[in-house]
């Protein structure tokens, strides 16, 4: 069902300092840095391959990512695999036990593409996300 | 400089009961399944488009594996970058003033792929793996 990861979202205390870093070390420049005021971060997106890297600097330290960031320090946080017809396999899962979040198991996400997401509880703790789009 | 997301490393539970997971929700089978025993590490590999996907499950619970599984739960361990040249890689990044771990900045992994690891003091904190073969 997996064809690629999707995206990988990696927290960083400063998204333009990682940026600068990568910038230097490694002649890689962000396709975009974007502010998402309503879910509070700001994001240095890279294309690795076929997936897009995500440094994200939470901007509100009390959010979920930004007390995660706070306990654990920088490291990846989150990833998601790509599929093709994410409805007809949030269905599939969902028909299989998996509690979904979101309306008909699917969200769409600030960048825009579509996701679904397993609760962590239907798939042995981990909060597996898939996306399109 | 990036040219792939070469490897995710998970780290779960119960490795077995993953696989059983995976397989019953997304149709996927292992390549391979083994213990590495001097690291302490039941593992369990998949290939999802150009990335190596190795689901872990620590043997010993007082391993860094071991204690990233207790502190974080289920998730993602660490993520490497694909890269050519490696160690040539690893050179120019100690040149302009990292800290690499391993003897001449490479190490080689029990899979057979060589790595190099930044020292997170020299990255903003995140544990960079480049890697390759």
């Amino acid at each position: 069902m997996f064809e690629f990861i999707h995206h990988v979202r990696i927290l960083v205390h400063d998204a333009d300092a990682m940026s600068e870093y990568m910038e230097q070390n490694f002649g890689m420049t962000p396709v975009k840095i974007e502010v998402f005021p309503a879910r509070g971060m700001k994001n240095a997106t890279f294309k690795v391959g076929q997936t897009n890297v995500e440094f994200t600097e939470p901007l509100d330290p009390e959010s979920a990512m930004g007390q995660y960031l706070k306990n654990f320090g920088p490291g990846p946080y989150h990833m998601a695999f790509g599929v093709t017809d994410i409805a007809d396999k949030a269905g599939e899962l969902s028909a299989k036990g998996n509690q979904m979040r979101g309306e008909n198991g699917m969200s769409r996400s600030a960048e825009g593409y579509m996701t679904a997401n397993i609760d962590p509880a239907s798939a042995l703790g981990y909060p597996f996300q898939i996306a399109e789009g | 400089m990036f040219n792939s997301v070469h490897h995710i490393h998970y780290v779960v539970s119960s490795r077995d009961d993953m696989v059983e997971y995976i397989r019953a929700n997304f149709g996927m089978e292992p390549e391979d399944l083994h213990t590495i025993e001097d690291r302490g590490m039941k593992d369990a590999l998949y290939r999802v488009g150009e990335t190596l996907i190795e689901i872990t499950e620590p043997l010993d619970p007082d391993s860094g594996i071991g204690k990233h599984l207790a502190e974080h739960g289920p998730g993602v361990y660490h993520v490497a970058f694909g890269v050519d040249n490696i160690r040539q890689v690893a050179s120019d990044l100690a040149a302009r003033g990292n800290a690499l771990r391993g003897e001449g900045g490479v190490t080689q992994s029990p899979r057979g792929y060589t790595t190099a690891n930044i020292d997170p003091a020299s990255s903003h904190g995140l544990w960079f793996q480049l890697a390759e073969g």
